[in-house]
């Protein structure tokens, strides 16, 4: 396994690869640093999908983030969907492998959906272990992310960073940091997103996500069919000031506009960065010459 | 206090069965109710599963139109909870399940076109494979042709419709009214197939098919040819079974994987 010291270099900013945008990204479109692809997505026998994810793979660096590896469910781990997977990495050799911090299902029944876990000891225990067999079985660390949620359970005994925190460093895995889903959760479950933030160790952190939401006023939905709200670029920008530079990715999944729109809101990340005076490439270039 | 395993049984079941009795492990929040919150979750796992109905089943969806596609979707689900990783092959189910009900089925051109979607969207992500060359052919010496047994590519299906189907889905696919819905006599020999990456598919004649299925059924060449002369008569079956596998190959159907019988008939 790798050591702390190896964390992977930035990427810069990033899109979420998504089918409509084949065309343009295959023709060369410039301002998109890095793809983020949906592991699922390319867990697939063959076809036109594979191929194209093959050719960006030349050109861009590509790391894989995945929403079925249900790492907080007590059904057994899925050792079928986890071979899919590896196989998928050896094909697109990802920076990295993420996932979130969730359950999808029990007794063999897949929600498809991010769900919430208790923050305790117990589901600590349990998680730790499994990230353990998964990053043995992968062969590297994987990261995972923060989710929205939309309730919370009386049996909490910690906070949320507090949980992913003790988990990243006992689990001895990555974190990916979803700026939305900050806002989200701090929203619906009123406490304030800086704290959360504040909570969070740098040194674990390789990965920032931002998206757009939906505020249905007593609480807010990570839909990711919106642009990113200016509270949550104004969150950004305290991240990224804590943090430095981070990979940040641009999710988009439903109302799929024109990628120049998207790459128009990278550039929003990229003006936050550079008015905080922080500078992705030569962070980059620091870690390659380290 | 509940353990994690009993936390996720509860949860799940509010999910699948709309059994609420894990509201009393989640508190309100400053601004909303509990079970308003539980909601969303419940909420999203339906509308979760019918997008990715629609993904898979874009031209069913136009037929049938909004309102009824919701209430085909809301049934699938409600039979059939997902036992797999991957949105992808949610919907698999779905030409069976309408070929299974009495109301689905009842208009026979729903579950074909469904089960034609299906085909063309499980062609589109199968396998690559090597395939069958005509110059690879011509390297095989003429006696071992009969016992030679050729395999389709996993990305074809073959289809026979009993309906108009193919053309309410060529009219769909165009954005034109679908044509009413017409039995056929004879089915409609269809084979559904990946040609530049992108799924396609063709009708066949009765003979054409006949050859494609025994072919894909392991049987060897030689005897493709006798059972081509016993239906299409006598005279150049071997040559029209030649020219139906040229084709084949030239298409990029025929995997490069031949086996060979060394059983040739009439052998001990
Ligand atoms: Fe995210």
């Amino acid at each position: 396994m790798t050591t702390l010291s190896q964390k992977p270099q930035p990427l810069g900013f990033g899109l979420g690869l998504r089918p409509p945008h084949y065309p343009d990204i295959l023709d060369g479109i410039e301002g998109i640093d890095w793809f983020e692809v949906i592991s699922e997505n390319y867990m697939i026998p063959g076809g036109q999908p594979l191929r194209i994810l093959d050719e960006i793979r030349e050109r861009y660096p590509v790391v894989q983030h995945g929403v079925s590896l249900s790492i907080a469910s007590t059904a057994p781990l899925n050792m079928d969907y986890l071979a899919d997977l590896k196989k998928l990495a050896k094909r697109v050799k990802p920076r990295w492998i993420s996932d979130h911090l969730c359950w999808t299902g029990v007794h063999g029944i897949n929600l498809h959906d991010l769900l919430p876990v208790p923050y305790t000891v117990e589901a600590l225990d349990h998680i730790v272990e499994r990230v353990d067999k998964v990053q043995d079985y992968l062969g590297q660390r994987i990261a995972l992310e923060n989710v929205s949620t939309y309730v919370s359970f009386k049996s909490s005994e910690m906070t949320e960073w507090e949980f992913l925190t003790a988990l990243a460093q006992r689990a001895d895995c990555w974190l990916l940091l979803d700026v939305n889903n900050v806002f989200v959760s701090a929203f619906n479950h009123g406490y304030d997103p800086h704290t959360f933030i504040d909570g969070i160790p740098t040194d674990r952190v390789v990965q920032f996500h931002m998206a757009g939401h939906q505020d249905n006023g007593t609480h807010i939905v990570d839909t990711h069919d919106h642009p990113v709200r200016s509270e949550v670029w104004d969150l950004y920008a305290y991240t990224l000031k804590r943090f430095g530079a981070v990979s940040t990715l641009l999710e988009r999944d439903d109302n799929i506009p024109d990628i120049r729109e998207l790459i128009a809101e990278l550039d929003q990340a990229r003006a936050i960065a550079s008015r905080l005076n922080i500078d992705f490439h030569s962070a980059a270039d620091m870690e390659q010459i380290s | 206090m509940p353990t994690l395993e009993e936390i996720q049984n509860g949860f799940q079941k509010a999910i699948l069965e709309g059994d609420k009795s894990i509201l009393t492990q989640i508190p309100d929040t400053p601004k909303e109710k509990n079970d308003v919150l539980l909601g969303i979750y419940q909420y999203a796992y339906s509308a979760r599963l019918i997008e990715f109905l629609e993904n898979d089943y874009p031209q069913l969806h136009a037929y049938l139109g909004d309102e009824q596609f919701d209430q085909l979707c809301r049934a699938y689900i409600a039979e059939t909870p997902s036992h797999t990783p991957n949105a992808r092959w949610y919907g698999n189910e779905l030409p069976i399940f309408m070929e299974n009900s009495s109301i689905w089925s009842e208009q026979l051109q729903l579950p074909e076109l469904a089960r034609l979607e299906y085909s063309l969207n499980i062609v589109f992500d199968a396998s690559d494979e090597p395939l069958l060359r005509l110059d690879d052919l011509a390297q095989i010496p003429p006696e071992q042709w009969p016992s030679l047994v050729f395999s389709p590519v996993q990305a074809t299906r073959r289809l026979e419709m009993e309906t108009n189907v193919t053309d309410i889905w060529n009219a769909l696919v165009t954005d034109q009214a679908p044509p009413d819905v017409q039995g056929l006599a004879d089915p409609l020999q269809v084979l559904v197939y990946r040609d530049d990456q992108q799924s396609s598919f063709r009708s066949m004649s009765y003979e054409e098919a006949m050859m494609w299925d025994k072919m894909a059924a392991g049987v060897p060449f030689g005897v493709l040819c006798e059972l081509m002369a016993t239906w299409g008569g006598e005279d150049d079956a071997a040559m029209r079974a030649g020219s139906f596998l040229h084709g084949w190959i030239s298409a990029g159907l025929i995997t490069d994987q031949i086996d060979m019988t060394n059983t040739s008939r009439g052998a001990p």
